[in-house]
C-alpha cells in the first residue's frame, strides 16, 4: 500500500502526486524548461511518468511531493527523494514551475523535504544531481547549504554531483 | 466505468490474484528479481524493469484496477502478472497477461482471465473489455478464443506497432465450458 506523507510550510503543502496534476504536469513537459528534468514528454508520456512518480513511492518508501501553494492552491512544482536504476544513491530533486518562481518556494519545499527524508526515511546527508547549465538550480543548492562534490553522469548525460549536509536528528 | 475502492483478492481453484498495492505484498521480492525479467517482453532490461514495475503500481492507485499479482495457492510461486491495463493513450481498458517463463501451458492465464474478467464483469458493472494482440502471436489468440472474446479492428500504438482488437463482452460472458481448457 502507499502511504504518501503530507507535509506543510509557511506557504506550501508538500502532498501525494494526484490526477488532478496532469493538465498542469503536461503542459510543463511540453515546454523548453522541462529538458533538464527527463522531459519533453507528450501527453501520454506524462500519464505513465505520474504513475511511475507514485509507484516509486510504494517501491521505496520514498518519492517526489507535488507542490500547491497553499493560498492559491496553485500546483508549484514537486520535490523529494529520487532513486531508480542509473541513479548512484538516492537524489534530492526539486522543479517549481515558472510562474511561481523567485520567491523562494523552491528554497521552503526542499529544506522540508531534506528534512522529513533525514528523519524518516533514513536518507540523511544526501546528494543532488544538477546539470551544468542549470545556474538557478546551483543557486538554490548553495542556498541550501549543499556544496559541489564532483562531477558526475546520470542516464548518460554529464552534470554535477552536490552534496547536503547532514540534518541534525531532532531534539 | 466503476470500480471498488479496496484493492480485492481473487481466489480460483489453483491461484490467487493480488493487487500489487495489497498490504503487505512485497513488491520488491515478487518482480524486482534478476531472474524474473523474462515476464515483461516489451522491457528486456532491469532498469526499464523497473520503472514498468513502478508505472504497474501507480496505475492501480490512478485507475483503482490494474494488473494483479498471480500466485499459485499450494505453493505461493509467482506465476505472472493479469489485470486490465489502461494508461492514457488505450483506447478501451485492455485484458493483458503476461507469465513467467515455466508456469505456461498450465492453464494458468485462462484461469486468471477469467477470474479478472468475472470480477470486471460481475463485480464492477463493466460491459465489456479487449485483449489487444499482434496476428502472429497464436498462443494469445488461443487464450482470447477460449474467452470467448471475438476479434474486430486493429489499434495502432504509436510506439508498439499493429494490433489486433478482441473483445470480451459481458454478455458472451463466461465463455462456454466447451471452449474452457485448463
Amino acid at each position: 500500500m502507499i502511504s504518501i506523507p503530507t507535509l506543510e510550510t509557511d506557504r506550501l503543502i508538500l502532498r501525494a502526486p494526484h490526477a488532478d496534476d496532469l493538465p498542469r504536469l503536461t503542459a510543463f513537459y511540453a515546454t523548453e524548461r522541462s529538458h533538464m528534468v527527463g522531459g519533453p514528454r507528450d501527453e501520454l508520456e506524462t500519464w505513465d511518468a505520474l504513475a511511475k512518480r507514485l509507484g516509486h513511492w510504494a517501491i521505496h518508501g520514498f518519492g517526489l511531493w507535488h507542490l500547491t501553494e497553499r493560498a492559491s492552491g496553485a500546483f508549484a512544482g514537486w520535490t523529494g527523494m529520487i532513486f531508480a536504476p542509473g541513479w548512484h544513491e538516492p537524489e534530492l530533486g526539486w522543479t517549481v514551475m515558472e510562474e511561481v518562481e523567485g520567491k523562494g518556494l523552491a528554497y521552503e519545499a526542499v529544506l522540508s523535504a531534506r528534512a522529513y527524508a533525514a528523519r524518516h526515511q533514513g536518507l540523511n546527508g544526501v546528494m543532488s544531481y544538477i546539470a551544468h547549465a542549470n545556474d538557478r538550480s546551483r543557486a538554490l543548492a548553495t542556498r541550501l547549504g549543499a556544496a559541489y562534490e564532483d562531477e558526475g553522469e546520470l542516464l548518460g548525460k554529464r552534470c554535477q554531483i552536490w552534496r547536503h549536509p547532514r540534518v541534525e536528528e531532532q531534539a | 466505468m466503476k470500480i471498488s475502492t479496496d484493492f480485492p483478492k481473487l481466489e480460483t481453484k489453483r491461484l490467487v490474484l493480488v493487487s500489487p498495492l495489497t498490504y503487505g505484498f512485497d513488491i520488491e521480492a515478487a518482480y524486482l528479481d534478476p531472474d524474473k525479467h523474462s515476464f515483461l517482453d516489451a522491457n528486456p532490461d532491469g532498469d526499464s524493469l523497473w520503472w514498468s514495475i513502478a508505472m504497474i503500481i501507480g496505475h492501480w492507485r490512478l485507475r483503482g484496477f490494474g494488473h494483479f499479482a498471480v500466485m499459485e495457492k499450494e505453493s505461493g510461486a509467482h506465476v505472472g502478472l493479469v489485470g486490465p491495463w489502461f494508461p492514457k493513450g488505450w483506447p478501451e481498458p485492455e485484458l493483458a497477461w503476461h507469465l513467467l517463463s515455466g508456469f505456461e501451458g498450465q492453464g494458468y492465464a485462462t484461469e486468471a482471465a477469467q477470474a479478472v474478467l468475472d470480477w470486471l464483469f460481475n463485480e464492477n458493472g463493466w460491459d465489456g473489455a479487449i485483449s489487444l494482440i499482434e496476428d502472429n502471436n497464436d498462443a494469445s489468440i488461443a487464450l482470447a478464443k477460449r474467452l470467448g472474446a471475438s476479434p474486430e479492428g486493429e489499434f495502432n500504438h504509436r510506439l508498439g506497432g499493429t494490433y489486433r482488437i478482441w473483445r470480451h463482452d459481458r454478455s458472451l460472458f463466461p465463455a462456454p465450458q466447451s471452449e474452457v481448457r485448463s
